[in-house]
């Protein structure tokens, strides 16, 4: 039987601890950040009048999720992410279950925002070159209205992101602390003159009304779990863990900076939008929404529009760019966990980077887009296949979370998750993570309600699973692996081989404290049992 | 919540000033969102992002001044 270990990750693959605190916050910024250019219209066309009701929703949900990551991620901080947790936690099967899932989110992502981006740069090209069409559409057959010119220029997108990961991390990530920080400054900008100049409270008050006067609860659900995709990307920084100096130290803080602040984005974009634009506007705008709202901000929306689609862009490049980075470290962690193929394992020898899941991938999150143009609305289906994977993987994440509080509380947690119960579990003491229990309660209702709602999520979404699936039931036993069972691990060697790469010293001395008192505790019973044991056998 | 402990801060730094300007503006942005809401229209999203914006800001102005107050007690 082979023995997985993704202690040895580092040793094989040679990932370079390269990440900053602001590579950290940016890496994951840039992920979640982006995602509102994205969602802002689609939630909004959805919800209507209620979208920062929407957001809101969701956005507690994230809280929770967020805080689940930022203990796994900061006491596992290995390039897994969602699905090294759900191994560890429950086992090889739904370790892939989890991969798969987030497989599938990794590669819209790639899809969906260079989508978005393009559409960005859409806003912007007709101010450049006057009577350009970039609204161009062609027929195919039994298929109408397939937009050409946006499908080239994504692709174009997807292949120089392809070749810039290729290239190594360090460019990639020094890409995006650039670009992170001028979005930050532009996001602020847009709403804070949004409140200040062109924001009518007037105006959402009426909005609101009309949405609750009659409330349609089937397209609220709808874009409430459309909303869980502005918040989908903290899977990065679990990412990124591998790749970040002293990560138990560093992703706590990042972590939960990134969901405070993409927190109040999400609720302060939806709540200023609705209050300078009807809902109308973002619904037949949804490819620009963030730029419309800059558009019509008053004496400064001539510029400020432009501006806020070539940063929105960019910054969607970046949220693509990630997408391409965390497919390609998730799939060398799978292979080197035996959950697939090693051949995916391959190191590029002068970049140093994982360059056949790089090329497979994006190729994959390539094919999703042309697709989906295919399709009536792009951002709509490929927005509904992103909330189908993120909600499954979060939902196994989770469980993962409560079985390791029991599994591994040896384990040093530099964060835990608030909000526990002390219950006593085989002679010790377990904080059970109440939170935990209403996040899982939170995405489960948003998984419902993506399957209710999303008509081409519910499809396509399990149907990749199921096509993963086959391919890992296959592989398995092609490789005499056990199907449901799990491979021996010793990841009591593996964890203080991953706290020892990560510099975290003082957290590997408490593991092998909290170890070796577990070993003199278990002594201790098995030579109190001792003598009980031989008057039994003397009887 | 807890975190691990950082070193001490050595100088305030352009990052901390940065923070401290910005922990101004949250506080000003949602005093004018509550007052606007308030006087105008009354909504609960207008509410909830004028209190997270005020929440912010002192957020802010605290651990600006946690850290100014670490770096006089070391000098």
């Amino acid at each position: 039987m082979a023995t997985g270990s993704n202690a040895n990750v580092e040793k094989k693959s040679e990932l370079r601890r390269d990440v900053t605190v602001w590579g950290s916050y940016t890496w994951g910024y840039a992920d979640v950040g982006a995602d509102i250019y994205a969602a802002l219209g689609l939630v909004i066309a959805a919800s209507q009048g209620l979208a920062p009701m929407a957001f809101a929703l969701a956005g507690v949900i994230y809280i929770m999720i967020g805080l689940g990551y930022t203990e796994l991620s900061s006491t596992y901080p290995v390039a897994g992410g969602g699905h090294y947790f759900a191994l560890r936690g429950l086992g090889d099967f739904w370790g892939f279950v989890a991969g798969a899932a987030l497989l599938l989110d990794y590669t819209i992502d790639i899809a969906l925002f260079a989508v978005a981006s393009a559409g960005y740069i859409n806003f912007l090209l007709p101010l450049v070159f006057h009577g350009l069409n970039v609204g161009l559409v062609v027929s195919l057959g039994p298929f109408h209205d397939i937009k050409i010119f946006w499908m080239i220029e994504t692709i174009v997108l997807i292949v120089s992101l392809m070749f810039i990961n290729i290239r190594g991390v360090r460019h990639s990530s020094r890409l995006n602390e650039i670009l992170g920080a001028m979005d930050l400054v532009l996001e602020t900008t847009v709403v804070v003159l949004g409140f200040v100049l062109a924001w009518n409270p007037q105006l959402l008050a009426s909005q609101w009304t009309a949405a609750l006067h009659p409330l349609n609860l089937h397209q609220f659900m709808y874009g409430s779990s459309l909303a869980i995709i502005s918040f989908v990307g903290l899977e990065s920084i679990s990412q990124a863990a591998q790749e970040t100096r002293r990560p138990a130290t560093i992703i706590p803080r990042t972590s939960i900076a990134l969901i405070f602040t993409v927190f109040i984005f999400a609720v302060g974009f939806s709540t200023v939008g609705l209050g300078i634009l009807p809902w109308q506007s973002f619904a037949s705008n949804i490819s620009d929404p963030v730029a419309q709202i800059a558009k019509n901000i008053p004496y400064l929306g001539f510029i400020a529009g432009p501006f806020t689609a070539v940063l929105g862009a960019t910054i969607l490049l970046i949220s693509a760019n990630t997408g391409v980075m965390g497919a390609s470290r998730l799939t060398l962690s799978m292979s080197q966990l035996h959950l697939a193929t090693g051949w995916l394992d391959k190191i590029h020898p002068r970049f140093h980077t994982p360059v056949r899941t790089i090329v497979i991938f994006s190729m994959m999150g390539m094919l999703e887009a042309l697709l989906a143009f295919f399709t009536p609305s792009v951002m709509d289906t490929l927005g509904n296949m992103y909330a189908f994977g993120a909600t499954l993987g979060y939902m196994i994440v989770f469980v993962s979370l409560i079985v390791l509080r029991f599994k591994d509380p040896y384990s040093p947690r530099p964060y835990k998750m608030p909000v526990n119960m002390k219950i006593k579990s085989q002679g010790s003491v377990i904080d059970f993570p109440l939170l935990g229990i209403l996040g899982f309660i939170g995405v489960s209702f948003i998984l419902f309600e993506v399957i209710l709602t999303h008509a081409i999520g519910r499809i396509a979404g399990p149907a990749w699973v199921i096509i993963c699936l086959i391919y890992y039931f296959l592989w398995r036993k092609r490789n005499k692996l056990p199907l449901f069972g799990s491979i021996k691990h010793n990841w009591e060697q593996e964890q203080i081989d991953v706290l020892t790469g990560a510099e975290e010293y003082d957290l590997v001395e408490e593991y092998k404290n909290a170890l070796a008192q577990r070993d003199k505790k278990v002594k201790r019973e098995i030579s109190k049992a001792a003598p009980t044991d031989k008057i039994h056998d003397d009887r | 919540m807890k975190f691990r402990k950082l070193p001490p801060p050595t100088k305030f730094t352009m990052t901390d000033k940065y923070k401290l300007v910005l922990g101004v503006l949250a506080l000003v942005l949602g005093v004018v969102i509550l007052w606007r809401t308030i006087t105008i229209a009354v909504t609960p999203p207008a509410l909830m992002i004028g209190i997270a914006f005020i929440g912010f800001g002192v957020y802010r102005l605290w651990l600006g001044y946690t850290r100014l107050k670490q770096l006089r007690t070391k000098r």
